[in-house]
């Protein structure tokens, strides 16, 4: 074959599927086409609405807290409305990079590095993104299925009941979840499902962490009042934690040496070793509602709601119990998150329809991301996982 | 379908050269489209896609044997230019700027596949029917290539592709493999002899 003919034939080989995949993209491109602006505008608009949430953040913290806080706004202003280099305020490009995973209620979508749009159409199931953020798992109905960013579906597999909202391992290789009252756990592939044991949870959302490291070690809520650590392999408990309290979430540093198990009175600290490293609780009268550790493990981020109703986002060193920030204040602060390096903090503050992300270091600094509904089509819409600052090189591999 | 009669209402003019970049849009319409675009026409956009789409989308499943994975990749490459829109250059190409933005999301997919699984990888489409590569029993030129091109090694499957499909130079290739351009000129030499036997064994 000389290399006219390779070239002829090359251009005349037929691609499965090509039609339907030029027109799923053309919708595609079209789409994200439609909802770019150009950039002049959209750096004004952002700094404007960046300036006039910054100045409701300011109201809020001063009619509530100290002359410290004060001036903290008063240098988060001066800090975000006047850096000449701030990003323009969009889904586009997220403060610490990355994409987040959000959950309208009907369907999952995935925003950042440049993409806004729906992937699945999970009725209500739960998500987590994989390990590098190339799929998604949904628990769809009684589906579990991987799903590509594209939105085509990698693999199905049906159970008996509904699946409850499952959570991906960091190496990939395993998906827990589960199946009516039953914890799974599955392959990365979605083979070898098994039951692992009764999951007193209605669902794991939040109540099931995969340990990052070697094994497959998962937290999880297995009875009333109790944490566990599971090799899931084995099915050992490697350990088991009392609490007073149910826990509202579970999480784990990136190197898995420290677990956060958040109560609605308590933050506690673990090791590797399951000791507790620290220990805080609410004053009388005031609940967390949501919590998180930081990638490193140094900080904890929580929302707490005191005694006048009000909810405070409180950013808090672990080695430092007195190192707190109040960094928002508010009647309606959603869930936080960290970005994948830990630099940034997002809280999903309602009541303006934003997301504020803050810097975790000082001077913290602030950035807005206003009209969330509209971005998704949803006033229901919740950021549920914030994925992959370092994405690998494969756009469709994992 | 769509791309090619699209085209051709934009006066498609591919070149007949041996292995020639194969346009699809003269630079003119090409600029001007990309002009219309960055004003925020939708059909400005839906013209260049429709130029631009079938190609990439080709390179990229060539390259990685997965139209699942090619699909993602081509469409990735694709919003990733649309959001970078605003900051195209009107003297260059979109074209080539496109191609070797894909091109090097499938290379990349095709390289990490080898070294790590996030999911198990699914039926992997040398001809789409799990025929192996070396095992052809294909009657179809079209069919025996792509045995034949099953069975490159994925760094000598690119360099060919980038080559005759894409109409890539040599120097192109080694910006977008981030290697030297002798190891492209051997890459393509030996992918090539390694195709010319699989097809010489197939046809007997």
């Amino acid at each position: 074959m000389d290399d006219q003919r390779l070239v002829e034939t090359l251009r005349s080989l037929p691609v499965p599927d090509a039609e339907g995949a030029q027109m799923r993209a053309r919708d595609l491109v079209l789409a994200a086409h439609a909802g770019r602006r150009p950039a002049g505008r959209r750096r004004r608009r952002g700094v404007l609405a960046l300036a006039s949430a910054v100045i409701g953040g300011a109201v809020a913290l001063s009619a509530t807290q100290g002359p410290g806080v004060e001036r903290w706004v008063r240098e988060a202003l001066r800090t975000s409305v006047a850096d000449p280099h701030a990003q323009p305020a969009g889904l586009a490009g997220l403060p610490g990079g990355g994409r987040l995973l959000v959950s309208t209620g009907l369907d999952a979508w995935v925003a950042g590095q440049g993409l806004t749009r729906p992937i699945a159409h999970t009725r209500g199931g739960g998500v987590s993104w994989s390990a590098f953020g190339n799929y998604i798992a949904c628990g769809c109905g009684q589906r579990l299925e991987a799903v590509a960013l594209s939105g085509r579906v990698v693999w199905t597999e049906r159970f008996a009941a509904r699946v409850g909202p499952p959570t991906w391992s960091p190496d990939g290789n395993r998906i827990a979840f589960t199946v009516g009252r039953e914890l799974y756990v599955t392959a990365g592939d979605g083979t070898g499902a098994r039951g692992l044991r009764p999951a007193p949870a209605s669902g794991l959302f939040g109540l099931a962490a995969w340990r990052p490291g070697p094994g497959h070690v998962l937290a999880v809520r297995d009875a009333p009042r109790r944490v566990s650590l599971i090799d899931t392999d084995t099915g050992r408990v490697l350990a088991r934690i009392p609490l007073e309290s149910d826990p509202v979430s579970l999480g784990w540093s990136s190197d898995g040496r420290r677990l956060l198990v958040t109560t609605r009175r308590t933050l506690r600290v673990y090791n590797a070793d399951s000791r507790l490293v620290s220990r805080r609780q609410t004053s009388p009268g005031a609940s967390i509602t949501v919590a998180g550790i930081s990638p490193s493990g140094h900080q904890i981020a929580y929302v707490v709601r005191g005694t006048n109703g009000r909810l405070e986002t409180v950013l808090s060193a672990v080695e430092r119990p007195r190192d707190n920030r109040v960094l928002l204040v508010g009647s309606a602060l959603g869930g936080l998150l960290f970005s994948p390096d830990g630099r940034w903090l997002l809280v999903a503050w309602n009541e303006l329809d934003s997301w504020m992300f803050f810097t975790t270091t000082t001077p913290t600094r602030a950035r807005q991301i206003t009209r969330v509904a509209a971005h998704f089509g949803s006033a229901e819409a919740v950021a549920t996982a914030w994925c992959c600052v370092a994405r690998p090189p494969a756009a469709g591999g994992g | 379908m769509m791309a090619a009669t699209e085209a051709q209402a934009l006066g498609s003019s591919r070149s007949a050269n041996r292995i020639g970049r194969p346009d699809v849009l003269s630079a003119r319409r090409e600029a001007g489209l990309v002009r219309s675009a960055q004003r925020g026409d939708a059909a400005a956009v839906e013209a260049l896609f429709a130029a631009f789409w079938p190609q990439c989308h080709r390179a990229a499943w060539l390259i990685t044997r997965d139209h699942g994975a090619a699909e993602d990749i081509a469409q990735e490459g694709f919003l990733a230019a649309v959001a970078a829109l605003d900051r195209f250059d009107r003297s260059r190409r979109l074209g080539p700027w496109l191609q070797t933005i894909v091109a090097r999301r499938a290379i990349d997919h095709a390289r990490a596949r080898a070294v790590r699984r996030e999911i198990q990888d699914g039926p992997v489409d040398g001809r789409g029917d799990g025929v192996a590569a070396g095992t052809s029993t294909a009657s179809r030129p079209s069919d025996r290539l792509l045995d034949a091109l099953a069975g490159l090694d994925h760094e000598r499957r690119a360099v060919v592709v980038l080559r005759h499909l894409l109409g890539l130079s040599p120097r192109q290739i080694a910006e977008i493999l981030d290697v030297p351009v002798g190891t492209v000129n051997s890459r393509m030499r030996r992918g090539l002899d390694q195709l010319r036997l699989e097809m010489e064994d197939a046809d007997g």
